[in-house]
C-alpha cells in the first residue's frame, strides 16, 4: 500500500510542479533531482512516523470554507492538512458489475476551526469549487500555522429600537466582557445536517451588525451590510484573534437546536414591519418564513392580515382560511375574516364565520347583534330574530339587541 | 178679495170708453145707431120727468089684457122718452115695443126694440113656452146677428177674466153670446199683473185674444218685534225695521234680523199661493199686492265668554269667518250659540272646530296644532338634526311641528349616521326610534411573554392573549404591563370593519 502511496505522490508532484516547494521542475538537472528525491524520503519516513490520520466527508460548503464531519475528532489540530478526495465505482459499461474504485484526489486543505462535532478547513479558488458535499476528507501528515482566535457568546439583544439603531444587551452573568471592542450581533444563517444521522451537527453563523457599548445594556448597531439586521433573541459575541475578519463560521449545534430558529427572526422582522405598517415589506419577511414552515405559529394570519391592510382580499381570505383550518378556535383570525366577507358584500360566508365565533366567544352579545344585523341584511328574518334574541339571553341590557328584537316582533 | 177685483173690473169699465161705427148698413150697424140715439134721448127725457114706469105698466096692460097694440106702443113710447129708472124696466119696455111691433107687422121695427133690449143685457132671453114663435124667432134672429163668441187665452193660464166689467171665468175660455163690437176685456191673476185690453169682436170670425201676464211685485212690509232690527239681505245691510221689500213669485229673499240682546233671526221669505211664507208654517196674506211680515224675534240668552288657546300660539282666529285675534285669546261676550272657530298658523296648519257658548260661562277651547315627534335612539344622546336644524339630542320630544314631510338626520361620532323622512299628520304625536349601526372594530393583543395586563384609555380590559369584539373607531391608548417587564405603550387607531392587532414583546426589566 505504502508503494502504491508512494507511486501517486510522485506522479502528482511530477504533473502538479506548483505544490514543489523548489519551483519548476529543473530539467536535465539530475543532481538536483537527485538531491530532491533524498530529501523528499526523508520526509516521507518522518510523515510515517507521527502524523495523525483520521478520515471525514465534507457536509457542507460556503465562502471558502467546508465543513467536515470527521469520524472523531480526537487528532484533528488546527493547521492540519486534509487531503479532499472522491471514490467512484468503475462499473462495466455492459454488464454493470462492479470492476472497482477510482480515487480522484481533489486538493489539500488546512484545517482552520476544531469543533466537537465538525471541522472547518479553509479552501482557495479553484479548489473550493471543484469540491462538493459527500467529498471524502483523509489528514495528511502536512501543517501549516495554526489559526487562532476565538468567539464567546456574552448574551443576547433584548431590544431593538431600529429608528435609533441603538439595542439593549441583557450580558449573561460572569460574562461581562473586559472591553467592548469586537462585539458582534450574530445570526444562525444555516443548519448543517449530519448526513447519517440527519440531525443538525453545526450551524453557520453570521455576524448581522458590530454594536458599541452607550451605556451598561444600551448599545449602538451597525449593520454589517445593507440586508442584515439586528433582531430580539440575537445572540452577541466577542471575537478576538483570527475570528475578528471572519464573514462565517461554523460552530457546533446543541442537541435541542430547532430548524425554527433560523425563519424566526424573518418572523420577528415581519412582525416589526406589520407594527410599522410596512405591509408588503412584512409579507417578503413571511414568504421566508413560509417556505421553511407553512405552519410556523401565526406565519399565516399574519400574511392574511398584511394582505387585508393592502386590500388584497382574496389572498388575504387564502391565507386566513389556511391559518383557520388549522387554528379552528382562533377568533382573531375569525374576526378579521368576517370583517373581510362583510366588505366584500359576501354577508352569507361572513355569517357562517360568526356563527363559530359565537360558539368560541360565549359572553359576546355584541357579536349576537352583529350576526343579527347581517341576517337582516340577507334579508332572513327568523334567523336574524333568533340572533337577537340571543344576545338578549346573554345580556338583557343590551340595548341594540332590545330594540332589533322589539322591532322586528313588531313587524 | 173678490169686492176689490169687482171694483176694480167695475172701474176699469167706467173709464172706457164707448166708439160707435156707423161706416156699414147693416141690421146691426143700424140697431147700433137707434140704440146710440136712444141713449141719448133718455139721458135728454130723465133730466125732464121723473118717472116713465106708470106709462111702462100702462102699455104691459094694454098689450097683455087688452091686446090695443097702439096703445102699447104709445104708452111705452112715453115711457122711454120719460125714462125708466131700473134696467130690468127699461128692458121690458124695449121687449113689449117690439112685440107690439110684432103684432103690428112691423118687424124691422120690433127687431129695432130686440136689439135694444139685447144690449142693454145680452142675456136677455125669451121663455118660448110663454111667447109664441114668431117672436121667439124674430127675437132670435136679432141676438143672432148680435153676438159671436170671444176665446181668450192666457200665459200663465187660471186667469180670471172680466168682459165689459162682469167675470165671466177662467182662461182658457171661449165666451159665447159676446155682443159684437168693442169690448173691455180685464184678465187678472194673483201675483201676476192684471191686463186690460179692448177687444173687437167681429161677427162670424175668429175672436181669440192672447194675454201675456207679466209677474206682479208684491210688497212686503216687514217689520219686528221689538221693532228696530238690522235687516239684512244676502248677508248685505238694508237698514232697520219695519221697512219695505218687494218680491214677486218664484223669487226667495234670504233675509236675517238682528237686534243686540236678540238671537239672530234668518228668514226665507218666499211668496207661495197662499201667502207669503217665512220658512214656518205661518203665511202672512197678501192684500192689495202688499203683505205685511212680523218676525218675532228672541230675546238671546246671557252672553258667554270664550277663550281659545292653541299651541303653538299666534295663530290666527277666526269667529263664524271673521277674523277676531291672535292666540291666546280672550273674548268675554259672545252671544250663545254653536259658533264656528278656526285657528290657522300660515304655513303650518289651520283647525276649524265647532262649539257651543253657553250663557255666563266661559268656553275654553284648546287646539293643538300640527304635531309633535318622540325621538329616541339607541344608544342615547345622538344629535337628532329636523329638516337640517340641529334641535337637541336623544331621547328628544320636539316642538310642535308643521304637517306634512319632513326630513330626520340623527347623527353621533363614531356611529354611522341615519336619514329618514317622516310625514306627520294633524294631531299625531308621532315616536321616532331609531338604532345607529356603531362603526366599530376589533382589538386583538398578544404579548411574549403572555399573560400581560391590557389597559385600553387606562382601564383594565384582560390579560394577553386577548380579542376584544366591537370596538368603537377612534384613537386609543394602548398599555401592556408585567411584572418584572418594562410597560409597553402604544396609540393605537381602531377603524371600522378591522381588526387591529398587535403582538408586544415585552423587554425585561
Amino acid at each position: 500500500m505504502s508503494k502504491q502511496l508512494l507511486m501517486f505522490r510522485f506522479q502528482f508532484l511530477m504533473f502538479n510542479s506548483q505544490f514543489s516547494p523548489f519551483g519548476k521542475w529543473g530539467k536535465g538537472d539530475l543532481r538536483i533531482a537527485l538531491k530532491y528525491a533524498i530529501s523528499l524520503l526523508c520526509v516521507f519516513i518522518l510523515f510515517i512516523g507521527c502524523a495523525p490520520t483520521w478520515n471525514g466527508k465534507v457536509v457542507y460548503l460556503d465562502d471558502g470554507k467546508l465543513v467536515i464531519k470527521p469520524e472523531s475528532t480526537e487528532k484533528i489540530k488546527s493547521g492540519q492538512k486534509v487531503l479532499i478526495y472522491r471514490q467512484k465505482t468503475i462499473t462495466h459499461p455492459i454488464t454493470g458489475e462492479e470492476l472497482g474504485m477510482i480515487k480522484d484526489n481533489i486538493a489539500e486543505v488546512p484545517v482552520v476551526w476544531v469543533r466537537e462535532k465538525s471541522v472547518t478547513a479553509f479552501a482557495e479558488d479553484p479548489w473550493f469549487d471543484m469540491m462538493a458535499v459527500d467529498d471524502n476528507a483523509k489528514a495528511v501528515r502536512r501543517s501549516v500555522k495554526p489559526s487562532s482566535g476565538s468567539v464567546i457568546e456574552i448574551g443576547k439583544v433584548m431590544d431593538v429600537d431600529t429608528k435609533n439603531r441603538t439595542v439593549k444587551i441583557a450580558i449573561d452573568q460572569g460574562k461581562i466582557p473586559s472591553s467592548t471592542e469586537n462585539l458582534v450581533v450574530i445570526k444562525y444563517s444555516d443548519i448543517i445536517i449530519d448526513p447519517d444521522t440527519e440531525k443538525p451537527i453545526a450551524l453557520k453563523v453570521e455576524p448581522v451588525a458590530t454594536i458599541k457599548k452607550i451605556d451598561s445594556s444600551l448599545f449602538s448597531y451597525e449593520p454589517v451590510n445593507t440586508i442584515s439586521w439586528v433582531e430580539i433573541d440575537d445572540i452577541v459575541v466577542k471575537r478576538d484573534g483570527d475570528m475578528i475578519k471572519e464573514s462565517i463560521w461554523f460552530q457546533d449545534a446543541p442537541d435541542n437546536f430547532s430548524e425554527t430558529s433560523l425563519f424566526r427572526r424573518n418572523y420577528l422582522k415581519a412582525i416589526r414591519y406589520y407594527n410599522s405598517q410596512l405591509y408588503k415589506e412584512a409579507i417578503v419577511e413571511l414568504n421566508i418564513v413560509i417556505q421553511s414552515d407553512p405552519k410556523y405559529e401565526d406565519t399565516a394570519y399574519l400574511m392574511g392580515m398584511s394582505y387585508a391592510k393592502l386590500n388584497r382580499d382574496e389572498e388575504a381570505i387564502k391565507f386566513l382560511n389556511d391559518y383557520i383550518s388549522q387554528n379552528k378556535s382562533d377568533v382573531k383570525a375569525l374576526i378579521i375574516l368576517a370583517y373581510i366577507y362583510q366588505k366584500q358584500g359576501k354577508l352569507a360566508e361572513s355569517a357562517d364565520i360568526y356563527e363559530k365565533l359565537v360558539d368560541l366567544m360565549p359572553k359576546e352579545s355584541q357579536l349576537w347583534v352583529d350576526l343579527g344585523d347581517i341576517y337582516q341584511k340577507i334579508g332572513d328574518k327568523n334567523k336574524a330574530e333568533n340572533a337577537y334574541k340571543k344576545a338578549l339571553e346573554i345580556d338583557p341590557n343590551n340595548e341594540e339587541a332590545k330594540f332589533e328584537f322589539q322591532r322586528n316582533i313588531k313587524q | 178679495m173678490k169686492n176689490l177685483k169687482d171694483n176694480k173690473a167695475c172701474r176699469i169699465l167706467n173709464n172706457g170708453y164707448w166708439m160707435v161705427d156707423i161706416g156699414y148698413l147693416n141690421i146691426s150697424r143700424i140697431v147700433y145707431l137707434i140704440f146710440f140715439i136712444q141713449i141719448t134721448f133718455i139721458f135728454s127725457v130723465q133730466c125732464l120727468a121723473e118717472d116713465g114706469k106708470p106709462y111702462l105698466e100702462s102699455g104691459i096692460k094694454a098689450y097683455d089684457k087688452d091686446a090695443d097694440f097702439d096703445k102699447t106702443i104709445t104708452e111705452i113710447k112715453k115711457a122711454i122718452q120719460i125714462g125708466l129708472k131700473d134696467k130690468s124696466d127699461q128692458i121690458q119696455a124695449h121687449l113689449y115695443l117690439g112685440f107690439a111691433y110684432i103684432a103690428k107687422g112691423k118687424r124691422v121695427d120690433a127687431i129695432v126694440e130686440f136689439a135694444k133690449a139685447i144690449n142693454l143685457d145680452p142675456d136677455t132671453s125669451l121663455d118660448p113656452k110663454i111667447y109664441s114663435n114668431k117672436i121667439i124667432s124674430v127675437f132670435n134672429e136679432t141676438k143672432q146677428s148680435l153676438v159671436d163668441s170671444l176665446t181668450v187665452v192666457s200665459t200663465p193660464g187660471g186667469a180670471d177674466v172680466f168682459l165689459d166689467g162682469k167675470k165671466v171665468g177662467i182662461t182658457p175660455i171661449k165666451i159665447s153670446g159676446v155682443l159684437v163690437g168693442e169690448h173691455s176685456l180685464t184678465v187678472v191673476k194673483d201675483y201676476y199683473q192684471s191686463k186690460s185690453l179692448t177687444v173687437q169682436v167681429y161677427k162670424a170670425e175668429e175672436n181669440r185674444v192672447e194675454v201675456q201676464l207679466d209677474k206682479a211685485e208684491i210688497e212686503i212690509l216687514l217689520d219686528s218685534i221689538p221693532t228696530g232690527s238690522n235687516v239684512y239681505i244676502d248677508n248685505n245691510p238694508l237698514g232697520k225695521t219695519p221697512l219695505s221689500l218687494k218680491i214677486s213669485l218664484d223669487k226667495e229673499l234670504n233675509v236675517k234680523l238682528s237686534k243686540e240682546e236678540y238671537l239672530d233671526k234668518e228668514l226665507k221669505i218666499r211668496l207661495l199661493p197662499n201667502g207669503v211664507n217665512i220658512g214656518t208654517d205661518k203665511f202672512f196674506a197678501v192684500k192689495d199686492n202688499v203683505a205685511e211680515v212680523i218676525a218675532e224675534l228672541s230675546p238671546a240668552p246671557a252672553p258667554g265668554s270664550l277663550r281659545v288657546i292653541t299651541s303653538p300660539s299666534d295663530a290666527i282666529v277666526y269667529l263664524d269667518g271673521v277674523e277676531v285675534g291672535k292666540t291666546p285669546l280672550t273674548m268675554p261676550k259672545i252671544t250663545p250659540g254653536s259658533r264656528e272657530i278656526r285657528v290657522s298658523i300660515p304655513n303650518f296648519d289651520s283647525l276649524t272646530k265647532r262649539i257651543s257658548i253657553i250663557s255666563d260661562k266661559e268656553t275654553v277651547i284648546e287646539f293643538l296644532l300640527g304635531g309633535i315627534i318622540n325621538f329616541t335612539s339607541v344608544p342615547a344622546n345622538v344629535q337628532v338634526y329636523l329638516d337640517g336644524k340641529y334641535i337637541g339630542l336623544t331621547p328628544l320630544k320636539s316642538d310642535r311641528l308643521p304637517v306634512g314631510s319632513h326630513q330626520i338626520r340623527f347623527a353621533k361620532d363614531k356611529y354611522k349616521d341615519k336619514n329618514m323622512t317622516v310625514i306627520l299628520e294633524r294631531g299625531q304625536e308621532m315616536d321616532v326610534s331609531v338604532r345607529l349601526i356603531p362603526q366599530k372594530g376589533s382589538l386583538s393583543v398578544s404579548s411574549d411573554p403572555p399573560d400581560a395586563e391590557v389597559y385600553l384609555d387606562g382601564k383594565l380590559i384582560g390579560k394577553t392573549p386577548l380579542v376584544i369584539y366591537g370596538v368603537l373607531i377612534g384613537k386609543y391608548s394602548l398599555k401592556i404591563t408585567k411584572s418584572g417587564y418594562e410597560d409597553y405603550n402604544t396609540a393605537i387607531e381602531i377603524a371600522e370593519n378591522d381588526l387591529s392587532w398587535h403582538f408586544v414583546r415585552l423587554v425585561k426589566r
